[in-house]
């Protein structure tokens, strides 16, 4: 991320309003327009308003609201608003590597989906992770914290290596904060990464894993094509791996690499988690309006 | 010093061969990369294919190798012929392969 670039343009933020992040819990929430009559008033609390976007609920409109100020809202009830998203970050060194740089991708898209929970007046709490998580950020709420939130995101340094297991198991196991819907972006070059993801579904939040990647880990061709003697120095832990890149071994790399990324997307699936795969140059319009759609992450 | 001891002029061509071992041997470039995670899976299966390895130090391969001498020799001093056949191992299923009974009953 360029110094002073910001990291949402502001035409983008209001196209974001459109859009919400699935969960289950919310489906289950909203499904009180037919249980309202039934349950009039009782379990159902109103808590905030929120700007009509597409797709809202007419009957959700407060038309007193509209008639003194000109402009549609909808009433929030308390099981509506009170979904807790927890956008859960790796900032580890590994993260901070590639072309486009991985972590500047996982600042736009943590915003993008930030501001989403944000505007749907989702309780929005965000945490870098590497070897451990860092300070939480949040409750948030409301677009006014938008400014909050972008601040944290570019606030982050990657100084240290990745521990997923170590990392999402902390946050799952602090207490306060109730279960929700746990967004995890990461590279997932971890070998604990199943550790993590299973601490976070003991915890019963939900899942969608944002697997995020630069161009040349997905077909690596070394600083000067194939056929290189190379020594591939990690840039974590300082270890090296001596490589002679021929065709063979880019073979042999595109075939590890797949059975990798398939077994993220399988736990995924078996788990009911939703799964994008996004490579770092992938632009964020897309990847917000097209990838996460199809993946049931937005609606 | 004289050329005309053996062990002399050997010892000096291996110094040539040394210096040509030293001259011929790969030259890697360093490449920083995010992780070698899934590098480092990647070249063990690779090495598993190579004709030539680098020797690597494995406590269980001593501990088998010490085990193997210290039979061998007792098997020595009671004048045995001992062989080790590991399972799996070409030398192990040619073992097998001689040892079980023949499906033709050996005509």
């Amino acid at each position: 991320v360029k110094e002073g670039a910001p990291l949402l343009a502001a035409e983008l933020m209001h196209r974001l309003e459109r859009l919400q992040l699935i969960s289950r819990a919310r489906a289950a929430g909203l499904s009180h327009g037919e249980r309202r009559s039934r349950q009039h008033g009782a379990s159902i609390q109103f808590a905030d308003y929120r700007e009509y976007a597409f797709g809202d609920d007419p009957r959700l409109v407060d038309w007193n609201v509209y008639g003194r100020s000109g402009h549609l809202f909808v009433k929030l009830f308390e099981d509506e608003a009170l979904l807790a998203v927890h956008l859960l970050v790796d900032v580890s060194r590994s993260m901070d590597w590639g072309e486009p740089n991985k972590l500047d991708a996982a600042r736009r898209l943590a915003a993008a989906l930030g501001y989403v929970a944000l505007a749907r007046f989702d309780r929005l709490y965000v945490a870098p992770l590497d070897e451990d998580v860092g300070p939480t950020l949040g409750p948030l709420w409301g677009r006014d914290q938008a400014a909050k939130l972008l601040e944290g995101l570019a606030g982050w340094r990657a100084r240290r290596a990745t521990d997923l297991g170590r990392a999402l198991g902390g946050y799952a196991g602090s207490t306060g904060r109730r279960p929700g819907l746990a967004i995890v972006i990461s590279d997932f070059l971890s070998p604990t990464w199943e550790d993590g993801l299973r601490a976070l579904l003991r915890r019963r939040n939900e899942l969608a894993v944002v697997h995020l990647l630069c161009p040349e880990e997905v077909r690596p061709g070394g600083p000067s094509g194939p056929g290189e003697e190379l020594r591939l120095i990690d840039r974590e832990t300082g270890r090296h791996v001596e490589i002679h890149l021929d065709a063979p071994a880019l073979d042999a790399y595109a075939r590890r690499f797949a059975e990798w990324a398939g077994a993220i997307e399988r736990f995924c699936a078996h788990h009911g988690a939703a799964y994008c795969r996004v490579d770092s140059d992938a632009a964020l319009e897309t990847t917000c309006f097209e990838t996460f759609r199809h993946r049931r992450v937005l609606a | 010093v004289t050329f005309l001891v053996p062990l002399g002029l050997l010892a000096l061509l291996s110094i040539a061969v040394l210096v040509l071992f030293y001259l011929l041997r790969v030259r890697y470039r360093d490449h920083e990369v995010g992780s070698t995670y899934l590098w480092a899976q990647l070249t063990r299966d690779l090495a598993v294919h190579e004709p030539w390895q680098k020797p690597r130090i494995s406590v269980l391969m001593l501990i088998q190798a010490l085990l193997l001498a210290g039979r061998r020799s007792d098997a020595e001093a009671r004048g045995q012929r001992f062989h080790k056949a590991y399972p799996g191992s070409l030398y192990g299923n040619a073992v097998d392969a001689l040892l079980a009974p023949r499906e033709d009953g050996g005509r």
